[in-house]
Parts: C-alpha cells; structure tokens; sequence
C-alpha cells in the first residue's frame, strides 16, 4: 500500500468515527426535540379542546335553563354539541375523534381522511391521564393522543390526531444530508492528503531512488536530503552509512588488487626461471651443440634453479610472518648488532666496505631471530647500492621524543622518487637487471622487513637521494 | 639474413632465445630494457622484434606503442597470463603471443609464422635436393613430384622446419596429431618409415634414442 494510500486511509478511519456518530447524535437529538415539542403542543392543543367543549357545555346548560321546558341537557344534546363543534373546527394535519364509554363514535374526522384503525390501545387510559401513541398509517406518521372528558357525567374519550411526518422527514433530510456530505468531505480529503502526503514522501523518494543507486554498485552516491526532520536524520545517517561502506568496499578492492599483484608477480617470478631451466634444458637434449654453449646452459640451468629455492624460502618466511605469533624479549641491539656485522665480514671485504656502529645502550622488545632477517635484509641492500670502497652506518638511539630509532644509512645510489612509496610492495626492484646482475635480488627483502617490523609494532620509514644513498630507520613505539 | 630483436630483462632467457634463434639461422640482437630497444631500433633495421612485457624503465606496451608505427612484427613475451592482458595485447595489434615458460620449437614455429604473415619468408622450403611447397602442399625431389599423404606431408613440413632439431614424438603427436589423439606412437615410427623410403632420407632423419627424430643436413 502506498504511503498517501495509508495516510488517507488513517484520516479517513479517524474521521468517520469521530464525525458521522456525533453528526447522528445531533440528528437524533433534535429529532428527539422536535418529537417532544409536536406531543407537547399536541397535548397542550387537546387540552383546549377539552376546555372548549367544556365551556360549551356550559352555555348549553345555561341556553337551556333560559327555555321555559327545562327538563334539563342530556347525552343526545351533548353528542349533537360535541358533533357541531367540532365540525367547525377543521384544521390542517390535524384530526379529532370523540367517542363515547360505549365506544360509540360520536364524531371523527377519520372518516373523511381514510384513516381506517382496528387496534387503538392508547384509549385504554387510565383515570385522569393522557396517553399517546405514535403510530405509522399508510405512508404517513400520526401522534395519537387520548384522553378522558367528563361532560354532565356522561364520559367520553376524545382522541386528538396529528400529522407528524415532517418531523420524520426531517430526520431522514438530514440523514441522507450527511452522507452527502460524507463523501463530499472524503473526496476533499483524498486530494488534501494525497498532496499532503506527496509533500511529505517526496524526500522519501529521493531516498529511495539514492538507495537503489547505491544498491546498484555506485557507492559514491550520496542522498541529497537536507531537512531538519526525521527524514533528514535519516538520510544523514544513510549518508554515513554509504561513507562507511565506500570506504569498506575500496579497501577491500585494495586488498584484492594488491593479492593479484602479489599473485601476478609471484607468477611471474616463478615462470621467468622455469622458462630459463626447462629452455636450457629443452635445448641440450635436441640440439647439437659445443663445449661452450653446454656449460653457460648447465650453469643457467644451475642458477636459475638456486634462484627458485631462493625465492621458495623467501616466500615461506613471508607466509610464515604471516600467521604466527611471536614471543618478543627484550633484547640489547648494540649485542645485536656486533653479531650481524660478524656475520657480513666476508661480503663486506668483497667490495672493500666498512661497517661502522653506533649504538647506545638500549634494549628492545624483539624476537632476536626476525630482528637478524630484517637488519640482514636492510644491510645486504645498503652493499648492493653501494660502491667499492663505501661506508655503512649502523645506529641506534633515541630520538627527542625518546622513542628507539635503528637505522642504516648507505653513501650509495639511492632509489628514485618515483619508486620510494613501491619498495615495500613484494617483488618489487628498482632496477631488476641490475638486482639480478648483482647476485640474485627478489624483490623479497623490504616486504619482509615491512612484516617483520608490524611483528615488533615498529615503524619503517625510508629516506633517499639518488646518488646520494639512502637511510632506512625502524622507529620502536614501546 | 633476417634479423631478430630480443628485448628482454632477463639475462638467461635472452640467451635462451638468442641460443635457439641462432639454430633457426635467424641473427639476433639483445637489448635489456626498453629505453636501450628504442634507440637500437632507431639505428638499425629488424624483420622482428621479440618483446617482453615486464621490462624496467619502459614497459612493453609503452614500448609497443611507440615502436607500432614503424611496422615491424612484434611478438610480445610474457609472464603475464591473464586474459584482459593477452587480449590488451592483441587489440593494440600485436601480431602474436608467447607466455612463459615456451618451448624453443614453439618459439621458432611462431616467429616463422608471423614473418610469413608479412611475406619474409617464402612458402618454398629447400631442403637438400628437395623442395616443399607449403601452400600448394606438393613436395618436389630433384624437380619430380614425390605423392604423400596428408599426415606424411605434414610430418616433413614439420622435420624441414626444424632442421638439426630433435623432435620428440610427444611434440610430433601434439604437432600432427593433436593433443586428444590416442593412438600409439607407433605410428609415428610408421609414417617415418615411409618418408624416409619415399625421399631416400635413410640418413637425413637419424633416430635419436629414447626421444625421438632429427632431420639432419
């Protein structure tokens, strides 16, 4: 059901029960009214025509006591006054009737009107009472109003008869007046509340029409409602909402792209060996070929092999960074660095560097093992950016708001700006022939430091100028 | 000669390339990155170049797109196996595509393809004294027509093609069969046999133990 629809509705229930039962009550009401005034001055009116024929009486009894044969007024004499009185008194709608203790009619005016009557309870009256009764004859209403006169001690009932129909009528005008005016009203109100409603579900419907678009993919809609009410609420909180899912959504696609660029690359470095080792291979075994072409083959073959051990040992360290859990000791990094440089000396001595340490003595939260693969990876890229002959530096301190700074700085050929924000992506090399030239760079190693330092709730900040060098600081937070 | 540009990053898969370029008789030139592939096409002429996607500093399409006007065939090279990749590559017009890791004769057998697509190649192949007409289908031996059958005359198109070559007969069911055929390799041995009675190649296509068959010149 539309909104209008259940708005009209609602008014509609709303006003019938409230309208049409006090509009009936008023008609009844003066209905009610109108029906004791007719009985009143019905019965006020026979009254007058009891006194009448009553003072009637009188100036017969007082004709006949001025003739000389006064032998008194008797019934007849009564029943032909009564007859000749009455007869003159004609009057609209109404009607008399006179009958006698014998039932006898003595005069009515019913004959005349074709009111023909078999039951007439109302002439059971009691002693000194009126008694009335309403009574529908033909297609016409009558009030009956019977009483007892005692004219001369002759008893008699006159009946006293009116048309009351227009009272009825009355009532029934009314009545089909306020279904008129019913449906007048309910027809107004169709209008008024379906323009009334539009006016309150138009911002409704810019809702909806929003919410459908943002239903549909197109997270960046926003509903375009700016009132102060319930709806306005509504939309600003919907707003929220779609702000919230914008965000959830594009972070999700951020994920997902960054696992396929994860996946294209790893695919990539994976086929690229295989295509050298099943070539060479491939190669050697269906063609003729000299001394010189077998060995470069064989050691591609060898070397590219190593290359894939390499790169499945990277990567299961990374998986492995992953998922566990480490339990963090503290530890002293100028211990730990003393061991690291041990361990270069001979890589170091190839290209004639030095190592130089700096460290004050502070201890660290740190899993001693991944801080060695993480120093190792920093350090094996400062000699590889290096020339013969650099100097490395290895420090560690506190910063002036006292947090734990490591850092390694190079003299060496510093990566791009372009490049600077991808060299912690997996697989990424700033310059691949050369990192493959110069000993087997995977791309492995910065992604590595980047989990081991989430690990160590540290911070990896990079800072370099080509041909300058580079400094890579991890900035402890506890 | 026809001339053969490799740009590609990877030190070992060039020479791979340039190594089974060399058996084909094809002179080859390798560049390593994009930036070195643009200027040596500016002061030297290729029948083809060899692309790889991935290349540092300019990347393959880049690469593509600058070097499209000149109308050389290029034949892209890549890891990359996605299909919007494969399809990008080949609505820019490359002319073919290799996906690592591929075969040496499956490399060859493209390259000769796309060069016979630009006319660089004839469609006679001279063999000894015999000549196979690739698109007539007819196999002449000292100017005299020599009747084969459909699967035989493919089986020398294929031997010819890949002279000094040990074709292995997986490669050669794959090649003539087609991957779904069933039958044994037997008749690979069989359909060999008559070449070698009909052409009196006794010597020329030398059995190679365990593996499979060379056509040796």
């Amino acid at each position: 059901m539309k909104f209008w629809q259940r708005i009209f509705l609602c008014t509609l229930i709303i006003f019938e029960i409230f309208f049409v039962p006090a509009s009936i009550y008023l008609i009844h009401s003066s209905f009610e009214l109108n029906l004791n005034m007719e009985i009143r001055s019905g019965i006020s009116e026979q009254d007058r025509f009891a006194n009448s024929l009553e003072s009637n009486l009188y100036l017969l009894k007082v004709q006949k006591s001025s003739t000389p044969d006064a032998e008194g007024v008797g019934k007849p004499n009564i029943d032909s006054m009564i007859r000749t009185y009455l007869d003159n008194l004609g009057e609209q709608d109404v009607y008399l009737d006179v009958i006698d203790e014998n039932s006898k009619v003595i005069f009515s005016h019913f004959k005349n009107n074709k009111i023909t009557l078999t039951n007439r309870e109302e002439l059971n009256i009691p002693s000194d009472k009126v008694n009335y009764i309403i009574r529908d004859v033909g297609e016409k209403t009558y009030l009956f109003i019977a009483k007892n006169i005692y004219l001369e001690n002759n008893h008699y009932k006159l009946s006293y008869v009116k048309d009351i129909s227009s009272v009825y009528e009355n009532r029934e005008d009314l009545l089909s007046l306020l279904i008129k005016l019913n449906a007048l009203i309910s027809a107004i109100l169709v209008i008024v509340t379906i323009i009334m409603s539009m006016f309150i579900v138009k911002p409704i419907n810019k809702l909806i029409q929003s919410t459908r678009i943002i239903a549909g993919g197109n997270f960046s809609e926003r509903v375009m409602v700016k009132s102060k009410d319930e709806i306005g609420l509504l939309a600003e909180n919907f707003n929220l909402m779609a702000v919230d899912v914008e965000d959830k959504v594009n972070q999700l696609k951020k994920t997902s792209e960054d696992k396929q660029r994860f996946i294209d690359n790893l695919v990539h470095e994976l086929r690229t060996p295989l295509t050298s080792i099943i070539g060479y291979a491939d190669y050697l075994r269906t063609n003729k070929y000299d001394e010189e072409t077998y060995i470069n083959s064989l050691s591609f073959i060898y070397d590219e092999g190593k290359r894939l051990e390499k790169l499945t040992f990277k990567l299961m360290e990374l998986i492995v960074l992953r998922k566990e859990d480490f339990e963090l000791k503290k530890g002293k990094l100028d211990e730990l660095f003393v061991e690291i440089k041990h361990s270069f000396i001979p890589k170091l001595n190839i290209k004639n560097m030095d190592l130089e340490i700096s460290s004050e003595h502070v201890s660290v939260l740190m899993d001693k093992d991944l801080m060695k693969i993480l120093l190792a990876n920093l350090i094996d890229n400062a000699i590889k950016a290096s020339k013969n002959n650099d100097k490395i530096l290895l420090r560690s301190y506190r910063d002036t708001e006292s947090k734990i700074i490591l850092e390694v700085k190079d003299t060496g050929i510093g990566i791009p700006d372009d490049d600077i924000t991808k060299v912690f992506e997996p697989f990424f090399m700033s310059d691949k022939s050369r990192a493959r030239a110069n000993g087997g760079g995977l791309g492995l190693g910065l992604s590595l430091c980047k989990e081991i330092a989430k690990i160590h709730d540290a911070e990896i900040r990079i800072e370099s100028k080509l041909g300058e060098g580079t400094i890579i600081q991890l900035v402890f937070h506890c | 000669m026809i001339k053969i540009l490799v740009v590609e990053d990877d030190i070992a898969v060039a020479n791979l390339i340039k190594l089974n370029l060399n058996t084909a008789n094809y002179e080859s030139s390798i560049v390593f990155n994009g930036e070195e592939a643009l200027s040596v096409i500016e002061s030297d002429r290729f029948d083809l170049i060899l692309l790889d996607v991935m290349l540092p500093k300019v990347d393959g399409f880049t690469l593509f797109e600058k070097i499209k006007p000149l109308g050389i065939p290029v034949i892209f090279l890549t890891a990359k196996s996605s299909v919007t990749d494969k399809v990008y590559g080949l609505k820019a017009g490359v002319d073919d595509y290799i996906t690592k890791p591929f075969e040496g004769i499956e490399l060859l057998a493209r390259i000769e393809n796309v060069l016979r697509h630009y006319n660089k190649k004839s469609n006679i192949i001279n063999f000894k004294d015999t000549e196979v007409y690739l698109q007539e289908m007819k196999v002449k031996k000292n100017g005299e027509i020599i009747e084969l059958t459909l699967k035989e005359f493919e089986l020398l198109v294929f031997l010819v093609q890949n002279k000094n070559i040990v074709l292995t007969r997986e490669k050669i069911i794959e090649k003539i069969w087609g991957y779904d055929y069933v039958g044994e390799t037997r008749t690979i041995d069989n359909h060999i046999q008559k070449l070698r009675k009909k052409l009196g190649w006794k010597d020329e296509i030398k059995t190679v133990f365990k593996l499979g068959y060379r056509l040796e010149e």
